[in-house]
């Protein structure tokens, strides 16, 4: 699970990404609906195009410290991906299809039979900015400095088995190999998120005996080669992206400028929307995006998303601990409220720990809907008639403020008191990270679709989104079994098992999947739904 | 010569009080709950990868050992590495102070001004319907939350009447500004560059004029109250009198001596305006100092917070000295 | 003697200001205060309760005097409870803060020495400390409670009283009164207590009050940022921050109420302060 404050009000905190963010690549919108169909303006690069963002980018350097989700979508259009995933239409809108992942910058990327050896091929030619082509060595350069920087990418290769530097192999100049330890389904997946690659003759120029890497340059001077280049950047306020003509591959840019400016209040990005001062408000709230949708002038692009809401409850920590409260809770929670109040009704219910539309999902034995009355006999079954724990939250997310106000009253008529504590980023991080909350919203996306990536990150021992310290030898052995099983038939069968297990076991109180909403000038066209969030910036145009 | 002795001598008293903020601060930031550290690793870090970025920010030494190489490092003007986005604390700092002195000095200039001719019309009209009409809005004007003024201001000036540019970024672009200083009017000016400085005027306009109306009641106060105290004096009621012009009486006799305490508290205000902008950064998305500071405190980003305390603290020092000094030439009872 | 006649009748015009001024401010404090105090009886509703029937952000009604909040909270009982929050972390944090300001004043005024030293360069340094960024500090390391935030703010405004007193009691210790005292063998701390400290204080009577006033826009202010009370207590700046999306979209009831009550409380701190002082000034003169 990934927290996403990219749609916060009050980033007055500007707090950034401060979790998990896992890019999603799973999902789909099949159930996306109301989405206008915005594919006009021609193939003619118009001209600039004015986006919001609530905060600024907190690196250039992906490797070493860029975590925060404005940064993780600039370097998308910034840095040349070799791969990316292809475009496909559903009901009338275009959303990023992660079934299909395609070379972009790269030529090919495909697997030996053992899928064990995967070989990245280059496209010839391609100059970046400086001049310097785009080579063989520059991937393997990128990668070693990932792996040296022991950060984002390092940790994510590990679930494909690369670990160490030596498993990216320069074959020749256009031809880079990637040894894995291991066969996995989830290559192309995780490499569509890690492989991009620096321009390593031009870093290589301010790397120094102390700073191999060029971690300093690159913090100050943003990468080059991407579908944009950066042609401005004031610290703090403002991004100029310009597109890059010299992109080899399909769908370049069609707008030629893109401003990028931050504008921490979402009250005052709705208000330069309104006025057509900004084309594209990434920082609305939920409550500004109900109003904007009778707003004229502005369009709100909607489909509907895998991100899931949940309440995680420390499984190790009392009173959390005795099932029997969990499920107390569970009854407690006001979900059809606040789907209507806190998304106004722009919210899919879920029953089950599976997110909706993930392969596998199913409501079999899941009895949890909001009454009190199961509620306090949940808890009358612990042998406590009241109970009370601290509720923790991202201070900065207005969303999840709503959400916990309304669990709070509802359960205390179940006889749960509940302390609403609000966490800044580094409070929150802290505390995650030493896993001593006993209640805590989440919400964000997973980034594969799939059940055991799920379990993987979020249900196993030691597993790092664990925060509710859940474990069961049954769904460790389900794990185990679903490394092997290759069947669809037969994983939606694991899949079953694990759900039963997750509804009598309820370590999570799953709340609803909001819908991704992101309002826009009327004159806005080409927008493709991002699944893991983070927006391709080269689709968009403005038909005026 | 007396001066320059002053001035040395509050210099040299300066180093323990600037001393002590940097203890104080060092000490309160690390003893702030939050890590500073787990923000910008993702979620898969192992304590292995936290371990190692830790070490790369010098956390893992002993707290002794972090205080001294930033003491050292502050020897030499080196404010540090932010951890949050490995750049270079020194030169984020550069580009964050423009704007907000920008800001803030614009907005107490103007102050002091409406300051002193309302405060002395004010005390030449003491009493009537006027003096009391002005000292009340003053009042209300500074009994308002800056952040609700802001909005209110944004609201009709902008969304309403459409008179001021958009509440974001703090010139036009299209002007293509070259920065020098990071205060936007300032390099307008430096340059030549006049759409640009017509732009970065009219974006400072609302957020000034905010923080104008929330600082000009003490101001004022004073103002009305040394020149009060001039007019019922002994000296110039002879003055009076003895039928000196009008012109004379109040240049030679009334502005001077009513103007002799606003250094300080111009100085006072100052103070508190620049540490409390960020308020105000906020609604009118104004990138400065406040924010960026902000932000340090949020994500424990500790040398970005040590190195905005300090520089706000020696900004506060400096223009506590600056106004000791004016007041001393403005009233020759001051012995220094 | 005309010039000294017309004075005194200039400033007995100065003092009727002034006790106009004390008066309504007083008068605007004392309705704050009583609805604030009887805020139960003036509304049915709880400040944290939620309608389940009525819409959230219903508009002003029956039902709800100011309407409901985007929670569903009826916004006139929150502004009532929230009263007494703000009212009371106000008192408090600047009552605190004149308590250990003046001690400190006393101590450093009456002995001098080194230890005057110490504790005017301690006072130096917290004055020169940016207020917002200490408040927060303070604020993050006990937590958000009203009792955490009453010491954030009495420790920021800690300092001014103490350079303040100590001004006062630098000038009174060799005052012959005390003198006196202490030659009739009165012990130091008895001196102090009964004869330094009351006649140190005149000037932070009138100090105190625009300080409450100013305590209650940090409050609000420390709110606005995420920092302040937490939800879902009532506070008039988290008020206002929470509706500045439904003012934005024309729902005026969310965030304009706190924010004029927030402005009339201050303003009635303000008006008080500065009718107490124009009355000092008269009394100086």
């Amino acid at each position: 699970m990934a927290d996403s404050p990219l749609l916060s009000r009050r980033s007055v905190l500007q707090l950034g990404g401060v979790g998990a963010l896992l890019l999603a690549t799973g999902a789909c919108a099949s159930g996306s609906k109301n989405t206008p169909s915005s594919s006009g303006s021609g193939g003619a690069k118009s001209s600039t195009l004015k986006i919001a963002v609530s905060s600024y980018i907190s690196s250039w350097d992906q490797d070493f410290v860029g975590f925060d989700l404005t940064a993780l979508m600039l370097y998308k259009n910034v840095f040349p991906y070799m791969i990316d995933y292809g475009v496909k239409a559903v009901g009338g809108s275009k959303i990023l299809d992660t079934d299909n992942i395609m070379p972009t910058f790269a030529e090919s990327f495909e697997p030996d039979a053992a899928k064990k050896v995967w070989t990245l091929k280059l496209r010839k030619g391609f100059k970046f900015p400086s001049g310097n082509e785009l080579k063989a060595a520059d991937v393997k350069w990128s990668k070693d400095r990932a792996f040296a920087a022991k950060a984002n990418v390092a940790g994510i290769y590990r679930t494909i088995g690369l670990t160490k530097a030596e498993q990216v192999v320069v074959v020749d100049d256009y031809t880079v190999e990637f040894h894995q330890e291991f066969p996995s389904a989830l290559t192309r997946q995780i490499q569509a998120i890690s492989l991009y690659v620096f321009d390593s003759v031009e870093a290589k120029k301010h790397a120094t005996d102390a700073d191999p890497w060029a971690k300093e340059w690159f913090a100050k001077n943003p990468p080059t080669g991407g579908y944009f280049n950066v042609s401005k950047a004031t610290q703090g306020q403002e991004i100029e992206l310009t597109a890059n003509e010299a992109y080899p591959g399909p769908d370049p840019a069609r707008t030629r400028t893109i401003r990028i400016s931050v504008v921490p209040a979402a009250a005052n990005q709705r208000l330069q929307l309104q006025a057509g001062d900004i084309d594209v408000a990434l920082g609305a709230s939920p409550r500004d995006i109900k109003d904007l949708k009778s707003a004229s002038g502005v369009t709100v692009l909607s489909a509907a998303s895998n991100s899931q809401i949940a309440i995680q409850m420390s499984t190790t920590t009392a009173p959390f601990d005795d099932v029997n409260v969990r499920k107390a809770l569970a009854y407690a929670t006001p979900y059809e409220q606040i789907i209507k109040n806190v998304y106004g009704g722009d919210a899919r219910p879920t029953k089950s720990i599976v997110p909706l539309d993930m392969p596998g999902y199913s409501e079999k034995g899941y009895p949890y809907t909001y009454d009190i009355d199961k509620a306090k006999a949940a808890l009358a079954a612990s042998g406590k008639t009241s109970i009370s724990s601290e509720l923790v939250f991202q201070a900065d997310s207005d969303e999840q403020q709503q959400l916990a106000v309304l669990v709070q009253s509802e359960a205390r008529k179940a006889g749960i008191e509940l302390k609403l504590t609000p966490l800044d980023p580094a409070t929150l991080a802290d505390r995650r990270g030493k896993k001593n909350i006993p209640l805590q919203i989440t919400s964000g996306q997973l980034w594969v679709n799939d059940v055991e990536y799920m379990l993987a990150t979020s249900f196993v021992q030691g597993a790092n989104l664990n925060y509710a310290n859940y474990t069961n030898p049954k769904i460790e052995q389900l794990y185990e079994q679903s490394h092997t099983t290759v069947d669809t038939g037969a994983r939606n069968q694991l899949w079953a098992q694990v759900q039963e297990v997750m509804a009598e076991d309820v370590p999570w109180v799953v709340i609803c999947q909001p819908n991704f909403n992101l309002p826009v000038r009327k004159s806005v066209a080409g927008w493709v739904q991002p699944m893991d969030g983070l927006a391709r910036l080269r689709y968009l145009g403005a038909s005026a | 010569m007396r001066i320059l002795r002053f001035v040395a001598r509050r210099l040299l008293q300066l180093i323990p009080v600037l001393l002590g903020v940097v203890v104080l601060t060092f000490l309160l930031v690390r003893v702030l709950p939050g890590d500073p550290i787990r923000t910008i690793l993702g979620p898969n870090a192992t304590a292995a990868d936290e371990a190692a970025a830790r070490a790369r920010f010098g956390l893992d030494r002993p707290l002794w050992r972090q205080f001294t190489d930033y003491l050292g490092g502050l020897v030499t003007g080196d404010f540090g590495t932010s951890i949050q986005s490995g750049q270079s604390v020194g030169s984020e700092m550069a580009l964050r102070i423009g704007p907000t002195m920008e800001l803030v000095v614009l907005a107490v200039a103007i102050a002091v001004v409406i300051a002193t001719v309302a405060g002395l019309w004010s005390a030449r009209h003491a009493n009537r319907a006027g003096d009391h009409g002005i000292r009340v809005l003053a009042l209300i004007g500074n009994s308002m939350p800056e952040f609700w003024l802001g909005l209110v201001l944004i609201l009709v000036g902008y969304a309403g009447l459409g008179w001021f540019p958009a509440p974001s970024g703090r010139v036009d672009p299209d002007t293509d500004l070259t920065p020098i200083t990071g205060a936007d009017a300032l390099d307008a000016l430096l340059t030549g560059n006049m759409p640009a400085l017509t732009s970065a005027l009219w974006h400072l306009a609302l957020p000034v004029l905010t923080l104008v109306i929330a600082i000009v009641a003490p101001l004022l106060r004073s103002v009305r109250a040394s020149a009060l105290e001039v007019l019922r004096s002994e000296p110039y009621a002879a003055a009076e009198a003895h039928g000196l012009p009008g012109r004379l009486l109040r240049r030679g006799y009334l502005v001077r001596a009513a103007l002799v305490r606003l250094p300080s508290l111009a100085a006072l205000v100052f103070g508190f305006a620049i540490g409390s902008t960020v308020l105000i950064e906020y609604v009118y998305s104004w990138q400065g100092f406040g924010q960026w500071a902000l932000r340090g405190l949020l994500y424990r980003d500790y040398p970005v917070v040590q190195a905005s305390v300090l520089v706000i603290a020696l900004c506060y020092v400096v223009v506590f000295l600056i106004a000791d000094v004016v007041h001393a030439m403005l009233d020759p009872r001051v012995r220094i | 003697m005309s010039l000294l006649r017309t004075g005194r009748r200039r400033q007995d015009r100065d003092g009727r200001f002034g006790t106009v001024l004390v008066a309504t401010g007083a008068g605007i404090l004392a309705v704050v205060a009583l609805a604030v105090l009887l805020g139960p009886l003036l509304t049915p509703w709880g400040p944290n309760q939620i309608d389940g029937d009525a819409p959230t952000l219903a508009e002003p009604g029956d039902a709800h005097l100011f309407g409901t909040d985007v929670n569903g909270m009826d916004v006139w009982s929150r502004l009532l409870y929230a009263g007494r929050v703000d009212l009371g972390i106000a008192i408090a944090a600047v009552a605190a803060a004149v308590v250990l300001g003046s001690t400190l004043g006393v101590v450093a005024g009456y002995f001098g020495g080194w230890l005057d030293d110490v504790l005017m360069r301690l006072t130096d340094i917290f004055q020169a400390f940016p207020t917002f960024i200490l408040a927060l500090a303070v604020a993050a390391l006990l937590g958000s409670g009203p009792l955490n935030l009453t010491v954030a703010i009495a420790l920021v405004n800690a300092p001014a009283y103490a350079r303040l007193v100590r001004a006062e009691v630098r000038t009174i210790r060799d005052l012959t009164y005390v003198d006196a005292a202490r030659t009739s063998g009165a012990s130091t701390i008895g001196l102090l207590w009964r004869h330094v400290l009351p006649n140190s204080l005149t000037p932070v009577r009138v100090i105190a009050p625009l300080n409450c006033g100013w305590a209650m826009l940090t409050l609000a202010g420390l709110s606005f940022l995420g920092l302040g009370i937490a939800v879902p207590d009532a506070e008039w700046g988290a008020m206002i921050s929470l509706g500045t999306s439904d003012v934005v979209a024309g729902r005026w009831w969310t965030s304009v109420p706190p924010g004029i009550a927030l402005l009339v409380c201050v303003l009635g701190f303000s008006l008080l302060g500065e009718g107490l002082q124009e009355r000092a000034d008269r009394v100086r003169r």
